[in-house]
């Protein structure tokens, strides 16, 4: 069972804001005839994913930053994590990576391996926003596609670092992470199509 | 990052005085005027501020510092109670109402308008047409008079400063009617360049729409430059006094223009009513744009004839709570004196420059406080390795508001070869001791980051 990347929005059914619309496809005969048919809300507030369903790379860096007491002690585990990030080559500094609706630029790139886990190199100009990507980068290293794309963007909430949920074009870090999930659902079908 | 930065030679705060004239007949008219502050001008702001409620409040625990005028102003309690009397007492639709409220709305929503028009100097309340905002002034103007004047190869001259407000209007039009649009650059000063506007002008120019007062480099425009300019080839000029109304006296006339566009919500009204003025005469000749209710005059099934100016141009009920915010705005501006609001920001504007260039690996844009036309009380600035965003993220935590971004001005940015600047902008009711907080907790934040590793 394939899952489309969710879409963010207002459920039309709970009025929620910020549910989560899953498209599931039905299981046909032939597997590129994938048709995405039935539509299911996932309500934010009644199906709220708890840290435990998270990866667990995810868990860690969730609970590390829940620990941390201030604004600026968690903008500084911030920095230490943009520090730790791997150099991106400028080569990868293309349209196709880059995350809309930063004031920054950010750019993300996936590798799928031969293990079947995908594996992230991030890049900024911004020293806050690339301890952000990093962030993502760390908690979503050597995750199944699968795993990243079960991942709901309640955990940013979690985090304290006041990044709010809005789907609104200056919300950086939740189109980052967006982003990461649409380019996991990209390699997906790159090589379902392929086989 | 080698950047650009302004003339040569150390700032110095000399204050020039404002070079347009006011028009005073409206201290005298000016209604329920709030009480005028202390008249001395370095103790304006600590005045002001007693009137303005939302100042006093903590963010992240340390006092609010905001210094985010460019992009809206606060709002004294004399306007909120404006608006909150409104409702409570005679809401009621305008203009065409027999009935007692809608007759006490309608004169308060003229009245209104009437007080922007003294406040600008215009010739007549006649002259103002009430919009949204800026932006919708200006796409007013390029939609009307705009599609129905241009042709192709005619030239609208912009600039490479301007406002998106003041870009994409006009690329709209251009697309539509065939016409050119040509660029002014910047001088090594970082203000407009008056002679390559020059070069620029043709007889095929029709119209030059400039920023007043730029809400990134700070710039004073030379507006005589400019209308003598366009009158060599009978070209129209639009101004966009979004920079300059809430700060300076205006005196539309004396100034020579054509058109002038302004928010509300800079100059202490609420969002959601700003204003064009125009002259009468070109007024006249704009067909309508938006079309509905209040812009008619007669209504037949096929076929309508037209208001006049201004009500030709306000479709359906309009914004009158705001509008009257607005006037009311107009007054407490008016009670303080724009000559009065104008010498503290210069003074208050020049403490931040120099505070802030006083600063190592500190870049600040457009030109210095003693410019001959001064500069505006904001400074957009870099610090050398750190992005803007970093920078005014962590200057929340201390609970100074600044913007960071390219401030609508995605091509000057460019122009300036910068991703994007941080920008403080201070209004009357910023004191010098905030100045001095501002200063405290940038290099509290240049500090952070020189710990972290970046430099």
């Amino acid at each position: 069972m394939l899952a489309a990347a969710p879409s963010q929005g207002t459920c039309l059914r709970s009025r929620h804001a910020g549910c989560r619309t899953q498209f599931v496809a039905a299981p046909v005969v032939r597997p590129c005839l994938q048709r995405l048919v039935r539509r299911q809300c996932v309500c934010m507030s009644t199906a709220a994913q708890k840290v435990s369903d998270l990866p667990g790379s995810l868990q860690k860096i969730v609970g590390s930053f829940q620990m941390v007491p201030d604004p600026m002690a968690r903008y500084k585990q911030l920095l230490f994590y943009a520090a730790k990030l791997p150099p991106m080559a400028v080569e990868q500094h293309q349209p196709e990576n880059k995350v809309e609706g930063c004031v920054s630029q950010v750019w993300v790139v996936p590798e799928l391996r031969d293990d079947g886990k995908v594996y992230w190199t991030a890049d900024s100009d911004s020293q806050l926003t690339k301890g952000l990507a990093a962030l993502l980068v760390l908690g979503l290293n050597g995750c199944s596609p699968a795993e990243i794309l079960s991942v709901q963007p309640g955990f940013i909430e979690m985090l304290g670092l006041k990044q709010s949920l809005t789907p609104s074009r200056n919300n950086g870090f939740l189109n980052m992470f967006l982003k990461m999930q649409k380019l996991t659902l990209g390699l997906l079908s790159s090589t379902n199509g392929s086989s | 990052m080698d950047t650009i930065r302004g003339a040569a030679g150390p700032p110095s705060c000399s204050w020039t005085p404002p070079s347009q004239s006011s028009s005073r007949s409206w201290r005298r008219r000016a209604a329920s005027v709030a009480e005028a502050p202390s008249s001395s001008v370095s103790g304006l702001g600590a005045a002001i501020r007693k009137d303005v409620p939302i100042l006093e409040q903590s963010i992240n625990g340390r006092p609010l510092v905001y210094l985010d005028n460019a992009a809206t102003s606060q709002k004294p309690l004399a306007v909120i109670q404006a608006m909150d009397d409104y409702y409570r007492h005679y809401n009621s639709n305008v203009h065409r109402g027999v009935h007692t409220l809608s007759a006490k709305a309608t004169t308060a929503y003229e009245e209104a308008r009437g007080k922007v028009a003294r406040f600008v100097g215009a010739a007549s309340d006649r002259e103002i047409v009430f919009t949204r905002n800026a932006s919708e002034a200006i796409n007013l103007v390029a939609m009307t008079w705009g599609m129905d004047n241009l042709k192709p190869g005619d030239e609208i001259i912009l600039s490479v400063a301007e406002h998106h407000s003041n870009l994409v209007p006009w690329q709209l039009v251009a697309q539509k009617t065939g016409a050119v649009l040509k660029h002014v650059r910047l001088t090594d000063s970082q203000e407009l360049d008056m002679q390559h506007l020059r070069e620029l002008v043709t007889p095929s120019t029709k119209l030059i729409s400039l920023v007043h007062v730029s809400n990134m480099l700070g710039a004073v425009l030379d507006v005589e430059a400019v209308v003598d300019a366009a009158r060599s080839v009978g070209a129209k000029v639009l101004l966009d006094a979004c920079q300059s109304v809430p700060h300076m006296a205006i005196d539309v006339r004396a100034l020579g223009v054509d058109w002038i566009v302004a928010s509300g919500h800079k100059a202490m009204a609420p969002t959601g009513i700003g204003f064009l003025w125009g002259r009468y005469e070109l007024l006249e000749t704009m067909p309508p744009w938006m079309g509905g209710g209040e812009m008619i005059q007669d209504v037949f099934l096929d076929h309508s004839t037209y208001a006049a100016p201004p009500a030709r141009f306000e479709a359906g009920t309009p914004s009158i709570a705001e509008a009257i915010g607005l006037g009311a705005a107009c007054d407490y501006l008016a009670g303080i004196g724009m000559e009065q609001v104008h010498a503290y920001e210069q003074e208050i504007g020049c403490y931040l420059y120099e505070r802030l260039a006083a600063l190592d690996k500190v870049t600040i844009y457009g030109p210095p406080p003693s410019a001959k036309r001064g500069r505006a009380s904001l400074a957009s600035f870099n610090v050398g390795g750190l992005h803007a965003t970093d920078v005014s993220t962590l200057l929340d935590t201390a609970g100074v508001a600044v913007r960071s971004g390219h401030h609508c001005t995605q091509p000057l940015h460019r122009h300036l070869g910068i991703p994007a600047s941080a920008r403080a902008s201070c209004y009357i009711y910023n004191t010098f001791q905030e100045v001095d907080l501002f200063i405290d907790a940038l290099k509290e934040t240049i500090d952070f980051f020189g710990e972290m590793g970046m430099e």
